[in-house]
């Protein structure tokens, strides 16, 4: 019996645990229990998303779950699922992460890591007290981001975007600190935000993704068959995954609708754009970082739509 | 290996390693290396790669900036003379209270711990400015030590409060509700705390110097106590007003103390230079334990320590009144050697669910939770106000534990008081928010 | 008479990380006011957790051997009070010993990877791009030094045969 430890950063109901808890069973039913995977959840092994990539490549730990975006400074290509308002949808984003595949896979390769499957987040959208549907409403937000190209789209869409850490945003939405935060209507309903807020905007910000990747020498290690099970295991959970944050999603916002939080789906079409043209600068400065690989991808994707 | 003999071998290793003498510091990190290579069958290697790079993570951390700046406001004030100010004032308020000015520390760490989020920086920080004082006065050594002890670890129960951040974001429980729900409860135990001194001292006054009768007025005693009040008001009105965060406080802090210092025309180069190297050193001391134990908490979650032992529980499918029990003693023998937020941070996954299903309201268990992690601080070998009171006063740990020891048993009285009358914590978050 | 240079070094040395990590914690300080009086007005410096947690590890690291010449990392004396004096500084010798191997090996380990940050240009994905390889570099620092103060602790046992006693720095240095 050959056992794995697995690290993530999120608590035990998030969609990434659930996507993760959802690989070990499979890995445990392939494998007939010849591999037996742990998962800690919540960080609680120590290791942050940005520990997790030379985490895993020195086999300090055997598999992770990363946030993509938490890698840029590794590689800038891992951003693109993180660029603001490329994608409109789940299955835009899956074709995206389809195309951009390989170049992830040779970054892991190179590091002595395999990528398994991704996990998608629910799309990220406005949270706030007041709404936010239209450009007016938006200026001088003090709302929280959470990456560099949140912060500097809504900084140029006019909004007054604040950094803070998560375990600050709750007190500081009670005391009324800042008045929104830009993330998925899940995390929000994790933290309840209806508490404090009365509002969702699904601007359809992005749809990042996080990565589930794994040490190269200990997947080498096992036999041919376990091997071949992992990776058909990982194959499924991929499935299960983008199935499973459509419907999350749809949960959400029923959560949503049942405390009062008025969501506002069909924004007016000058306020997306105005926001598209505000991620513009972000979209161009990611395609300078990464040069062909970059452009290649991006032409693809629009030939894909 | 059977996993309660693996608690007792780890146990045993931090006895022995601790015992030699070792700074507590690379005590730690020894222990988790020698569990993760002895215990968890790790390779040397591996176990190089996983502690280097924890050991940044941990120390890398946006939370523990408040330990420094509050240890540099503690010793601010303890340069100037707002702490025997704060003492004279406090004076006519206490010399009617059998116990005296020692209630200063419970009053202090419970009005302290309105502004910090952690227990460790309220220890430290109450510290400085009264063991010196108390001692001076010929009080008790051993009743201002465990009081303090006792009554820092209100940090983590009255609002804000890490632990409580980060069950929240585990449990999904409203983080301000668990705020207002660990008002009360922490109230509660500054009484009892108050309470003990009480009777303490009637029952031996020589526990208690007589203080010479001030001629201090109540009216005159608020001007002397007028620094620490308006630092407490400037302080908690940044947090409630949102004009900084809680992790933000310390710094707010600091820059009153400094503002009230300068205004007494007490600030010098030189106060600051001292204040400065006095705070390096016990933060240093402070942060280097709280990293060095991040590497145990995350070697005992190679070895799976705390989920198997959770899941061990889980397993035995106790009554509700026998399951509390049972993670009151899970949670306390865990407080043993582990940090609080790894302990909650590694058991909740498997006990929430448990707790929920016997049919206790998650937001009442998150209070549960911190007064037994509370507990846990001041239990040893590996107790944090132990560790900053030693650091403070130059006691031996076995004193500073010895001390600490009947504020134990009260805490554990206020968590049994809190299972039999849950509503100590319900109360006021179902009357400010009903539903 | 090498011994003696040495330890006049680590002392210096110390010295200067020390200062150094008290000019970290004045920086803390002044970032954190900076960022509350900027959200007022609606923008940030946009780095404060980030750079504020570099700040927090290297003030600790760079600390440690300062603080150990100082005498004013804790341990627990049980063993030491129960010992007669002469034996002292053979225990003392045995415990540092132990805090040496252990930081020594895992400076090894930090050192591995703050030359890869450093050869690769790894940096944070926040706003800053920071180079890694310096907050990291930081660290390694504080942690080397901490096992060259070790070292010349133990030969300092080694050739007086007692425990150094260095008074807990109350006072100016
Ligand atoms: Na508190
Ligand atoms: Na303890």
């Amino acid at each position: 019996v050959t056992k794995f430890d697995f690290t993530n950063e999120y608590n035990a109901t998030s969609i990434h645990a659930q996507g993760d808890q959802y690989f070990i069973d499979q890995v445990s039913k392939l494998t007939k229990g010849d591999v037996q995977i742990t998962l800690h959840t919540g960080g609680s092994l120590g290791f942050k998303s940005a520990d997790n990539f030379y985490a895993v490549s020195d086999d300090a730990v055997q598999i992770a779950d990363t946030l993509a975006g938490s890698m840029a400074g590794i590689d800038p290509i891992f951003l693109v699922s993180s660029l603001p308002f490329l994608v409109k949808n789940e299955k835009q984003a899956e074709d995206l992460y389809k195309i951009a595949k390989p170049y992830y896979q040779k970054i892991f390769a190179k590091n002595g890591q395999i990528l398994l499957y991704a996990s998608p987040w629910p799309a990220s959208g406005i949270w706030s007290k007041k709404t936010v549907t239209n450009k007016q409403e938006l200026a001088n937000l003090k709302i929280r981001t959470y990456d560099k190209n949140g912060t500097l789209t809504l900084r140029d869409a006019g909004a007054d975007p604040i950094k803070l850490s998560w375990a600050d945003v709750v007190p500081q939405l009670s005391t009324g600190g800042i008045q929104a935060v830009l993330t998925s209507a899940d995390a929000g309903a994790s933290g309840k935000f209806w508490e404090h807020l009365d509002n969702y905007s699904a601007i359809q910000y992005a749809i990042p993704l996080n990565m589930v990747h794994m040490n190269k020498d200990e997947f080498d290690d096992l036999p041919k068959k376990d091997q071949q099970a992992i990776l058909k295991a990982a194959a499924l959970t991929d499935k299960h995954n983008w199935q499973a944050v459509k419907t999350r999603v749809a949960e959400n916002y029923k959560e949503l609708v049942a405390h009062k939080v008025t969501i506002h789906k069909d924004l007016p079409k000058p306020f997306i754009h105005w926001l598209q043209e505000s991620a513009k600068p972000s979209l161009k400065e990611w395609l300078k970082d990464t040069g062909q690989p970059g452009q290649t991808i991006i032409a693809e994707f629009e030939k894909s739509k | 290996m059977d996993i309660v003999l693996t608690a007792v071998a780890v146990m045993t290793l931090i006895f022995v390693v601790l015992g030699l003498g070792v700074w507590v510091f690379s005590g730690l990190a020894i222990v988790a290396l020698l569990s993760l290579v002895l215990i968890g069958d790790v390779s040397f290697h591996r176990a190089g790669a996983i502690l280097s790079r924890i050991i940044f993570s941990a120390g890398n951390s946006w939370e523990l900036s408040a330990i420094p700046l509050f240890i540099l406001m503690g010793e601010l004030i303890f340069r100037s003379d707002i702490s025997d100010r704060l003492f004279k004032g406090l004076e006519p308020w206490t010399k009617k209270l059998p116990g005296g000015i020692l209630h200063t520390n419970v009053f202090g760490c419970a009005l302290f711990a309105a502004v910090s989020g952690s227990s460790a920086a309220t220890t430290a920080t109450v510290g400085k400015i009264t063991t010196t004082e108390l001692k001076k006065r010929g009080y008790n050594r051993s009743l201002s030590i465990g009081s303090l002890a006792g009554a820092g670890s209100l940090g983590l129960l009255i609002p804000p409060s890490l632990v409580m951040i980060v069950y929240g974001i585990q449990s999904e429980v409203s983080i301000s509700k668990l705020f207002m729900a660990g008002i009360l409860p922490g109230i509660l135990i500054a009484l009892l705390y108050s309470g003990y001194l009480i009777i303490r001292a009637l029952m031996n006054p020589s526990l208690c110097p007589p203080e010479n009768v001030s001629q201090i007025s109540k009216l005159k005693s608020i001007v002397l106590l007028l620094p620490v009040i308006s630092l407490i008001v400037i302080v908690m009105g940044a947090i409630y007003t949102g004009i900084a965060t809680p992790s933000e406080a310390a710094a707010v802090g600091v820059f009153a103390t400094l503002l009230i210092l300068l205004k007494e025309r007490q600030l010098s180069f030189a106060m600051i230079q001292e204040a400065l190297i006095a705070t390096l050193l016990s933060s240093t001391m402070v942060c280097s334990i709280l990293i060095t134990a991040a590497l145990l908490s995350t070697a005992m979650g190679f070895l799976h320590l705390p989920s198997e032992l959770a899941r061990y529980i889980a397993n035995l499918h106790l009554s509700p009144a026998w399951l509390l029990f049972a993670l009151a003693i899970f949670y306390i023998v865990l407080g043993l050697f582990l940090d609080g937020i790894s302990i909650t941070v590694m058991s909740l996954p498997i006990t929430l669910p448990i707790v929920v299903q016997a049919g206790f309201d998650p937001l009442w268990f998150g209070v549960f939770l911190v007064i037994l992690i509370e507990l846990g601080q001041i239990t040893p070998p590996v107790g944090f106000n132990l560790f900053v009171l030693q650091g403070l006063t130059g006691e031996k740990i076995g004193q500073v534990a010895k001390a600490a020891f009947p504020f134990f048993i009260l805490m554990c009285t206020a968590a049994l008081i809190l299972c039999l009358i849950p509503n100590i914590a319900l109360w006021l978050p179902n009357l400010l928010s009903p539903n | 008479m090498l011994i003696r240079f040495l330890a006049t070094l680590s002392r210096q040395l110390n010295r200067l990380s020390g200062a150094l990590a008290m000019l970290l914690i004045v920086y803390v300080l002044c970032h954190i006011l900076l960022e509350i009086v900027l959200r007022l007005f609606g923008t940030s410096t946009y780095v404060l957790d980030e750079f504020v947690g570099y700040a927090v590890a290297a003030i600790t690291f760079l600390g440690l051997g300062y603080s150990l010449e100082r005498n004013s990392l804790i341990r627990v004396n049980i063993l030491m009070d129960r010992l007669p004096e002469r034996f002292h500084w053979l225990l003392d010798l045995l415990v540092s010993a132990m805090s040496f191997t252990i930081f020594t090996w895992i400076s090894y380990y930090w050192y591995i990877n703050t030359l890869r940050s450093f050869q690769r240009g790894t940096t944070s994905s926040s706003i800053a791009e920071t180079p890694l390889w310096i907050p990291e570099g930081m660290v390694l620092i504080g942690l080397v030094l901490l096992c060259f103060t070790l070292l010349v602790r133990m030969l300092l046992l080694i050739s007086t045969r007692h425990v150094p006693h260095i008074e807990l720095a109350q006072s100016h240095e």
